[in-house]
């Protein structure tokens, strides 16, 4: 038996040993590479010069860094909730008893699975300010439309209009959660009298907040990872209204070849997204409900 | 309540018409003479129809030599990353060793690394590997299994009873037999999943061969339309044919698959 044990444990290491490897090279051995690297000036050309935390300090007096991370929380602040309002309404709209409701549910998923350069350079076309469709029919109303990504003051929130386009991609999860949630809690809630409004709150919202949950957490690490969109519509721009934490990460990198300094940004990066996880866990023990 | 109805039904057919304005905009824009592209105001119905833009942007550019590229990539991630991620999911899913439940904690947590964090030193070792310019550091790390893929399959194999394994195991198929010869063939719904959302994945991909390949003649076509972005800034009816060719084939595979997507991501039973 003890023998059979070990043999098992044996094919599962091997089972698993790709993931363990790739985890060992691509993710251990490359964080701590970046971290090494970041306390060093290198061009990938010359010698690597040993600078410390210098990376670090120069950040902080960087005002592009400020403005990076700005825009990126400012990015994240609007898009994550109400990307997630967004396809929760959906996804409640969609749970009904509908006519032709595959078709629906079909035309609301579409945006999800395009994305890449296509989908931006659709979006620069739409959001023209002089033969954009957008402001087209904004002009049927009567509206002045705005420059939307020429105006600095537009190009963040054309870019969260972009990303509520995609909203839709979390409909099928809530669909599973709202399907999930048992009638008879409803039924116990109409017997006590309880309104639409009271069991939408006391009963829907917890029974799917874990699934809300998932989505922020996934929502928010994706919205730091935000970069075709920036890079192709705005390229940062205009007066770095839409320098995205990735964007300036990647100029560095790739076009300055600071290789030191754009690894100290990666590390902060990835400390802010341990910070920004670690304190969604701790919100999450006064709002997310779990049944087992 | 009727009332009620009417509302619901008129609220679902308005966001669906949001939603389908910027697709109706590329679309007709991309079959619109460029004379009619800057019209003021705009033609939301174009007036006259010129499929050749169409002709004309596999003229101006080799899309087809540019898809081959793609596919390549797609091809090779496909069979990698999923035969990995499977083999990876199995051994989390149905075998006992000592750490599973923590190594699959680990696998879960690292999903929460930005890969922004990651890319330079890939670079840095892709570069001592001499693989710049090549498809090498777009294909070779989805052998590895990605984290989420991995979970997928696990979440499936989890439900798959016990016994097929037991009576594999009795009829003298090893660990690796049990898996090739009955666990896979019955798991094809979960491989479909994730065939399609690594499809998806690498084709829009942008910034991995935005790093690494820098020659023309190797550009995917995500590289391949940025370019034509470059070349013809103003040309808004030949740069929507181009998007609108790069966007079919995630769309026929959504309209043909999508009772398959919607299902394996059910199925996998995500629920925070």
């Amino acid at each position: 038996m003890l023998k059979m044990n070990r043999r098992e444990a044996i094919a599962g290491y091997l089972f698993i040993s790709p993931w363990i490897i790739g985890f060992l090279v691509f993710v251990l051995f490359s964080i701590g590479m970046a971290f090494y690297v970041s306390l060093t000036k290198w061009d990938m050309i010359s010698d690597k010069v040993w600078v410390g935390f210098g990376n670090y300090s120069a950040m902080l007096g960087e005002s592009l860094f400020w403005q990076a991370l700005k825009v990126t929380l400012l990015y994240a602040i609007f898009s994550v909730p109400l990307g997630v309002a967004v396809g929760f309404m959906i996804a409640l709209l969609l749970n009904q008893r509908l006519r032709g409701l595959s078709f629906w549910r079909t035309v609301y998923y579409l945006p999800a699975v395009l994305s890449g350069v296509a989908v931006s350079l659709m979006w620069m076309w739409v959001l023209n300010p002089n033969f954009g469709v957008i402001n087209l029919m904004l002009s049927y109303i009567g509206i002045n439309g705005p420059g939307w990504f020429t105006d600095p003051a537009w190009a963040l929130p054309s870019l969260v209009l972009m990303s509520l386009w995609g909203a839709g991609a979390g409909m099928v999860i809530y669909l599973a959660g709202l399907q999930g949630i048992p009638t008879e809690l409803y039924e116990s809630a109409q017997i006590d009298g309880a309104g639409p409004l009271r069991k939408f709150w006391n009963i829907t919202v917890p029974m799917v907040s874990p699934v809300l949950f998932f989505n922020v957490i996934m929502g928010t690490i994706g919205s730091f990872q935000t970069f075709t969109e920036a890079y192709v519509v705005t390229n940062g721009g205009p007066k770095n209204a839409t320098l995205l934490y990735s964007l300036y990460l990647y100029t560095n990198a790739f076009k300055y070849f600071k290789m030191g300094y754009a690894s100290a940004l990666a590390w902060v990066l990835f400390l802010i997204i341990l910070l920004l996880t670690l304190l969604l866990f701790w919100s999450s023990k006064k709002w997310v409900h779990y049944t087992d | 309540m009727r009332l009620s109805r009417l509302l619901t039904y008129s609220t679902v057919f308005a966001g669906a018409i949001l939603i389908c304005i910027p697709l109706w905009w590329m679309v007709t824009t991309s079959i619109k003479p460029s004379a009619n592209v800057f019209t003021f105001p705009p033609e939301l119905i174009p007036s006259k129809v010129r499929w050749q833009n169409y002709s004309d942007i596999f003229l101006l550019l080799p899309f087809v030599h540019y898809f081959k590229n793609t596919m390549v990539i797609v091809l090779f991630t496909l069979v990698g990353g999923t035969l990995s991620s499977a083999i990876v999911g199995y051994g989390f899913a149905k075998l006992r060793f000592p750490g599973s439940s923590v190594l699959f904690m680990v696998m879960l947590s690292t999903m929460m690394i930005p890969y922004h964090t990651l890319i330079i030193p890939h670079f840095i070792l892709f570069k001592n590997f001499g693989w710049l310019n090549t498809y090498l550091p777009l294909i070779v790390p989805a052998f590895f299994g990605s984290p989420f893929y991995v979970f997928l399959f696990r979440q499936f194999f989890k439900s798959i009873s016990k016994e097929y394994n037991d009576a594999a195991r009795i009829d003298g198929c090893g660990y690796f037999g049990t898996f090739l010869r009955v666990i896979v063939p019955m798991s094809m719904p979960v491989f479909g999943v994730v065939a399609i959302y690594t499809f998806n994945g690498v084709w829009n991909d942008f910034l991995g061969p935005l790093i690494y390949i820098n020659s023309e003649s190797k550009r995917t076509i995500q590289l391949a339309i940025n370019a034509l972005k470059g070349l013809h800034t103003v040309e808004w009816h030949l740069l929507m044919a181009a998007s609108v060719c790069a966007l079919i084939p995630s769309v026929l595979i959504f309209f043909f698959l999508q009772r398959r997507m919607i299902q394996g991501i059910v199925v996998s039973g995500i629920k925070g």
